[in-house]
């Protein structure tokens, strides 16, 4: 039985002209164990996605079965309480609280779950050493590292030993030295037997997954499993097939529809574009030499 | 979980000590004032009463104007005292001895002019012209010396108050000296006690400068009877006594009634209503500062809740309820209005002991009173934490998350 289960899952932003479909109709099953890197580039609809994982969000249309309990549909409260003690968030950004110390932000979902004080502190001990930072108990997140505080981040989404845990670009805002430590310990997390879902922009990170869904246009391009420390190759290709259509590719495409209908779009062909870019560059000569003369 | 909030509440209430010092200033001037005003009040009528035990049961005081015993609360009513003055006339005195079942009158006549000793001038006192029944008819004993007797009713002597001894002579016992009023040479012959607190609502007998009615009238010059106090025989009834009174001054007036005529309670009540309305209007106008205060907490608390955007956004994420938020928000502001209270009921206290120590004023804070105020405060705390808090559990949590605050 999957833990989770999503079927012809949609999201919709908008209405009328200005719609815009952020996932269309998805269907996808996690299993309990699994490590799940999700790939696509901005605007892909990974990131509704994860919301919608994580219950921040609901779907348009479709089906959501967590541990075979539709959840897409319950109560904003009955979410929150489904997030508290089924899921564990990691953000890009941390998102600590800096007025906390170290061990009251990675106690706050027990104290939400109505722990008391002495025994959530001990908790919080106890996923703290996991990580490596019982030292740092009393610091407040101001004081820590970047890939400390992903690291308290990561105790904080353990502490309620939750079904899955969403990490959202969790290597996003590190270095390339942290963010090893980060992903060699979300590694771990995963080999005690954690769900563990991460969105990264990184294509290397993949190599700690074991199964790789690629998103593009709000659709699942590629759902792959892989052996753990390997980028597949699939992945290699499609990121660079994909790759292609740029930004400058959009614009090419514009430039070649502008020159087979000239009239309907009522803007000059290229040639003339042309002139103006090099008027410009010449412009800047201009501003160049004055510059000198100052 | 309430003290969950709580916790939770006293962590950013100390994140933000100026900002929460500032939210609470309402509050306390709310309380504190409220407080202090209601105090003085307490104060004044325990005075007053303690004062009607005091005075002597069959005493009668009759007044120029009308006034009624309690009368709804204007400025007009404020004013009226010090205009009505003159409608008694020394005729009226004398006929009221006439009276039956009247034992002894005293007239309390205003005497225009200063008194000076050694070329200073006592502006603070009142030269009062009046005979000698006096300080037995107001219980009011002469320490040092004696009041001039029956016998001395055309003689150049005073008696003089606390105050004027202090003040005027600067010395415990000027009997002996003499003072001038309008260049004539009046010889002290006694000074009074230091009068009780309170008893100021009938006569203030410390500022005054006593003359005999008879010496006063030679000083020239218009005496205005001001008030003219009657002991009723110890067998009679008071209130019949005061009615013969009143019918045979209007009789006088050719049958107006342009004085009053009032017995014990009525005298000291009468006096004190306008301080007592005036009280009460002033709680009032205090409140209003519990509303301007309430005002400044859902201020503060609207602007925490839009810079806490994304503090509120990772609650949401790692498993707040909207409820937990609300919660949390609405003890948030709880707190700070307790706070508040607890400063404001300190500064009371504290200035209630200045009031004592400083003035003739005894303000009495009860706790009743104490408790009173604090839960309106606490109560204005909680219904100005509803909307910000309301507005904070409203919030989605993945804009929050977005936020840079």
């Amino acid at each position: 039985m999957p833990l989770i289960e999503i079927k012809e899952l949609s999201k919709v932003y908008g209405f009328g002209d200005a719609t815009t479909i952020a996932l269309d109709e998805i269907s996808l099953s996690i299993n309990r164990g699994e490590f799940i890197a999700i790939m696509g580039p901005s605007g892909s609809g990974k990131t509704t996605l994860m919301n919608i994982l994580g219950l921040l969000d609901r779907p348009t249309h479709g089906e959501y079965k967590l541990s075979n309990q539709h959840v897409e549909r319950k109560t904003k409260i009955a979410q929150a309480m489904i997030r508290r003690d089924n899921i564990g968030f990691i953000f890009q950004s941390f998102n600590l609280l800096p007025r906390l110390t170290i061990i009251e932000n990675v106690a706050l979902p027990l104290a939400y779950k109505g722990v008391y004080q002495k025994r959530r502190l001990k908790a919080a001990e106890v996923v703290l050493d996991q990580v490596g930072l019982s030292d740092k108990e009393y610091y407040y997140p101001n004081q820590l590292s970047g890939g400390q505080l992903q690291r308290v981040a990561i105790a904080r989404a353990l502490i309620n030993d939750p079904s899955i845990i969403i990490a959202d670009e969790p290597t996003g805002n590190l270095d390339s030295v942290s963010a090893r430590v980060v992903m060699e310990l979300l590694k771990e997390v995963h080999e005690l037997g954690n769900t563990v879902l991460m969105v990264t922009h990184n294509p290397s990170l993949t190599r700690y997954a074991d199964r790789i869904i690629y998103m593009h246009d709000g659709n699942i391009v590629y759902d792959e499993s892989t052996a753990v420390g390997e980028v597949p190759k699939r992945v290699q290709k499609a990121v660079e097939a994909l790759r292609t259509s740029t930004d400058d590719d959009k614009l090419a495409d514009v430039s070649a529809m502008m020159e087979e209908m000239p009239e309907q779009l009522s803007i000059k062909p290229v040639p003339k574009k042309s002139k103006s870019k090099s008027k410009s560059k010449t412009k800047v000569k201009s501003t160049r030499k004055k510059g000198k003369k100052k | 979980m309430i003290l969950e909030y709580f916790k939770m509440a006293l962590a950013s209430i100390r994140g933000s000590k100026f900002r929460s010092m500032l939210t609470m200033l309402g509050i306390i001037i709310g309380v504190s004032s409220v407080m202090i005003i209601v105090g003085l009040g307490e104060g004044v009528r325990g005075q007053v009463a303690q004062q009607v035990s005091e005075v002597s049961e069959s005493l009668i005081v009759i007044r120029p104007g009308k006034q009624a015993p309690s009368r709804p609360f204007s400025l007009d009513n404020l004013r009226s005292n010090d205009s009505r003055t003159g409608s008694l006339s020394e005729q009226d005195w004398r006929d009221t001895e006439k009276v039956e079942g009247v034992q002894s009158v005293v007239p309390i006549g205003i005497v225009s002019g200063v008194a000076s000793y050694d070329d200073v001038d006592y502006d603070s006192g009142t030269i009062i012209a009046t005979t000698s029944p006096l300080p037995d008819l107001l219980e009011q004993p002469v320490e040092f010396g004696a009041f001039f007797t029956p016998e001395e009713s055309r003689r150049q002597v005073a008696v003089i108050g606390r105050a004027v001894a202090d003040d005027l002579f600067q010395e415990a016992a000027p009997v002996g000296k003499s003072l001038f009023v309008r260049g004539q040479r009046y010889i002290v012959v006694g000074v009074f006690a230091q009068q009780k607190q309170g008893t100021f609502a009938v006569l203030n007998v410390n500022n005054s400068i006593m003359l005999p009615y008879e010496a006063a009238r030679e000083l020239g010059g218009t005496i205005q009877l001001s008030q003219v106090y009657v002991e009723a025989e110890a067998s009679r009834d008071v209130s019949s006594v005061a009615g013969n009174i009143t019918e045979r001054l209007i009789d006088n007036h050719a049958g107006q009634e342009d004085f009053t005529v009032l017995e014990r309670e009525e005298a000291l009540e009468a006096t004190n209503e306008t301080f007592y309305q005036l009280a009460v209007f002033t709680a009032g106008v205090a409140f209003i500062s519990f509303i301007v205060g309430g005002i400044g907490i859902m201020n503060i608390m609207f602007a925490t809740v839009s810079e806490r955007t994304r503090e509120i956004g990772i609650r949401k994420a790692i498993g707040a309820t909207s409820q937990q938020i609300l919660g949390q928000f609405i003890m948030e502001s709880v707190v700070l209005s307790i706070l508040g209270a607890m400063i404001g009921v300190a500064i009371a206290l504290l200035s209630s002991v200045l009031i004592r120590v400083t003035t003739d004023l005894q303000p009495i804070i009860t706790p009743r009173v104490i408790v009173l105020v604090s839960v309106i405060a606490i109560a204005t705390g909680v219904t100005s934490g509803i909307l910000p808090a309301a507005k904070a559990a409203r919030k989605d949590p993945i804009e929050s998350l977005r936020s840079q605050n």
